[in-house]
């Protein structure tokens, strides 16, 4: 099979205030292990301990169809409020499916990819300003990002996290009451728990403007704090510092650069990745489970861009192939082929 | 009902590969030096290194041996990382004693190849449905005894366990119903025989199924399958007769979910059933239930040789259309 190579998209670096290189695709996975690394030596340095990841499809969290946030894998610290002392980090892959229902609407363009990488921490409940510092630890020093290009989005309703976003931060750094009420506050799906929390945006790479990247969430009940969480989103930081496109450059699908259709190139690369890896997890296209239907609808848009892009199935097949070798740790390299399997079944289901 | 397990593929095996020849069923003591030996040097030709559990002689009045000497071969196979895959000595009656004593966590957490028919069905389902593990309907250890007619098997048997890509299962030139253990050299091979398409129509699924009756008797209990867009795969042995057939049939449609099923292959009936493919035509059109679903029969797996190794929980899609017939094996 042929070694696909980028053909012609190289994210520009001009005037990038991060003094970033220019994001080769080519090295995608490179940047985001980098910076899951900083990410992980940063937290572990500091006495935090790491949680393992699980399969996105698990199900160990019943109130989702998939790991959407690293929060579902330390919810029972919060339910059996017995967060440790300092916290515990970890990576998370994750699948957000907003986009499964509307990848077939032409006009729909998203902003998101559906999967992403997640890393976050839990800290013990008597430690906000400790946490809070700590994040902002990790992009000041560990990043290097100067104090200048953060900003925090707050609520001036949250008095504690008020308080301790101004003994670190300049006025120039907060931005207070701007948004609606609900952007300042969490639900985890769980009965009695709720969330307020700043977000903590970086400066756009042209220096124009900022982009959130993650949160810090004070996780409560009725009647006292259960932990403090972090949480911060790979592909949203790279973005920023290396002024991608789309967020799913971070994941890039390559062979695809041809289709001149940038939204239909999105959602193309969106179902092909996410069909990908929950089919590495050992989830298929068929069974009566909603988990199972995402999968077939995620499956079923990748066989309308195929059509609608013009690539034949031994096209398709090496780019998924290529996508398999680079993105999936462990694979037995058989994804690409029984994917192409279903997707000739799925297609003679149509007919 | 069970909700279908994420899969479970089991590495692939090859030459040098180390297999544990376990009975869960009937005892090792059952089989002829002759036929011991044969197995053990084909499997050898093969370039599969071989060791058997410690109490695969044991044997007690059901030709079997107890509930606790089976399991602990069971979890050994399985938890034994220079273990590469698993064989079964031969069928039975009583595999289903062993279900609820069997340490699902520890095979999930040891994924490896587990191979047999028959009553093995039973071990096979209850295994994919707890765990999600792609187990294996085909040859018993004992089935590589056989000098004549087993290249088909052997054959499949790669297809499915050695190698990872997808393959149609084609139907075989000749086929035989000899007790073959009794004599190897009196052998009648049939040829001139193909499939039977008792309904068209084309259906993809995950592979459930095996021994009718033995599949049957899971009925109702945990190790049930889901039948959620399944491929039903049935087969007999000469106990079988066409009525016999029909109520185990019949009772797998009173099955809840039986709708999900989208496809069924029968295996070949052996002769002294009497099943026919005018008798199986009538006991299918008697089941409005499965008016709309392609039923393919007469295929090579079950008690006929040669036999195919199929996935349970693996892919299979079928096509049966104008004497066309298309059978592949997508995932196992």
């Amino acid at each position: 099979m042929e070694k696909l190579k980028f053909e012609s998209i190289e994210s520009k670096s001009e005037n990038n205030i991060y003094d970033k290189e220019k994001f080769s695709p080519e090295k995608a996975k490179e940047y985001v292990d980098d910076l899951t690394s900083k990410f992980k030596d940063f937290y572990s340095s500091i006495g935090y301990n790491e949680e393992p990841s699980v399969q996105i499809s698990s199900g160990i969290d019943p109130t989702v169809r998939f790991i959407g946030s690293h929060i579902s894998v330390f919810k029972h610290y919060l339910i059996g409020d017995n967060v440790i002392n300092p916290g515990v980090f970890m990576e998370q892959p994750c699948i957000r499916t907003r986009n499964a229902d509307k990848l077939l609407d032409d006009s729909f363009s998203p902003q998101w990819g559906s999967y992403f990488l997640s890393i976050g921490t839990l800290a013990s409940p008597d430690r906000l300003k400790e946490a809070c510092n700590e994040a902002f630890d990790f992009f000041e020093r560990k990043l290097g990002i100067a104090r200048e290009n953060l900003l925090i989005r707050i609520n001036s309703a949250d008095e504690d996290l008020m308080e301790t976003c101004r003994e670190r931060c300049d006025n120039d750094n907060l931005e207070i009451d701007t948004q609606k009420p609900e952007y300042y506050r969490h639900k985890i799906g769980e009965k009695g728990i709720t969330g307020r929390n700043f977000n903590i945006a970086l400066r756009n790479p042209n220096g124009a403007g900022f982009a959130d990247v993650g949160n810090i969430i004070v996780l409560e009940n009725s009647e006292k704090k259960l932990g403090i969480e972090t949480a911060l989103g790979t592909s949203v930081i790279l973005k920023q510092l290396y002024g991608l496109d789309h967020v799913q450059d971070c994941n890039p699908v390559i062979g695809l650069e041809k289709i001149k259709d940038q939204m239909m190139r999105r959602k193309f690369e969106d179902s092909i990745i996410t069909s990908t890896i929950l089919l590495s997890e050992g989830l298929r296209p068929f069974g009566g489970s909603a988990r199972n239907r995402l999968l077939k609808k995620y499956m079923n848009s990748l066989i309308y861009f195929k059509d609608k892009s013009g690539l034949d199935m031994h096209e398709l097949q090496t780019i998924i192939s290529e996508f398999e070798k680079k993105e999936i740790v462990d694979s037995d390299k058989s994804i690409s082929n029984y994917m192409i399997e279903y997707i000739k079944a799925l297609e003679g289901d149509k007919k | 009902m069970n909700k279908i397990k994420n899969t479970i593929k089991p590495k692939k095996i090859g030459k040098g590969s180390h297999i544990r020849i376990i009975a869960p069923a009937r005892s090792l003591k059952l089989l002829s030096e002759d036929v011991k030996m044969g197995a053990i040097n084909k499997l050898k030709e093969y370039g599969f290194e071989l060791s058997f559990g410690k109490n695969t002689m044991e044997m007690d009045e059901f030709n079997s041996s107890s509930i606790d000497s089976r399991i602990e071969d069971l979890h050994e196979a399985f938890s034994d990382k220079d273990v590469d895959a698993i064989l079964t000595v031969i069928g039975g009656y009583n595999c289903n004693q062993l279900l609820q004593y069997i340490d699902y966590d520890l095979i999930r957490k040891n994924p490896k190849i587990i191979c047999g028919f028959s009553d093995i069905t039973v071990i096979a389902n209850a295994i994919n449905a707890k765990t999600g593990l792609i187990t294996y309907i085909g040859p018993h250890f004992s089935s590589w005894a056989m000098k004549y007619g087993f290249e088909y098997s052997a054959e499949y048997f790669v297809k499915s366990c050695v190698n990872n890509n997808p393959f149609n299962l084609e139907h075989s030139k000749e086929w035989s119903d000899d007790p073959w253990f009794i004599d190897q050299e009196k052998r009648e091979f049939i040829k001139d025989d193909k499939y039977w398409i008792l309904n068209e129509g084309n259906a993809i699924g995950r592979i459930i199924g095996g021994h009718v009756r033995c599949l049957n008797s899971l009925q109702g209990t945990e190790y049930w399958q889901n039948m959620d867009d399944s491929i039903l795969i049935l087969e007999e042995d000469a106990e079988i007769s066409p009525p016999l057939f029909d109520r185990q049939l019949q009772s797998l449609i009173h099955q809840s979910d039986f709708s999900g099923v989208k496809g069924i292959l029968i295996g070949r009936f052996q002769k002294e059933s009497k099943m026919s493919e005018e008798l199986l035509v009538k006991i299918i059109k008697t089941k409005k239930e499965l008016s709309s679903v392609p039923i393919i029969a007469n295929v090579d797996f079950g008690h006929t040789t040669p036999l195919a190794t199929l996935p349970i929980g693996g892919t299979l899609s079928l096509l049966a259309e104008n004497d066309n017939v298309n059978i592949r094996i997508i995932e196992h």
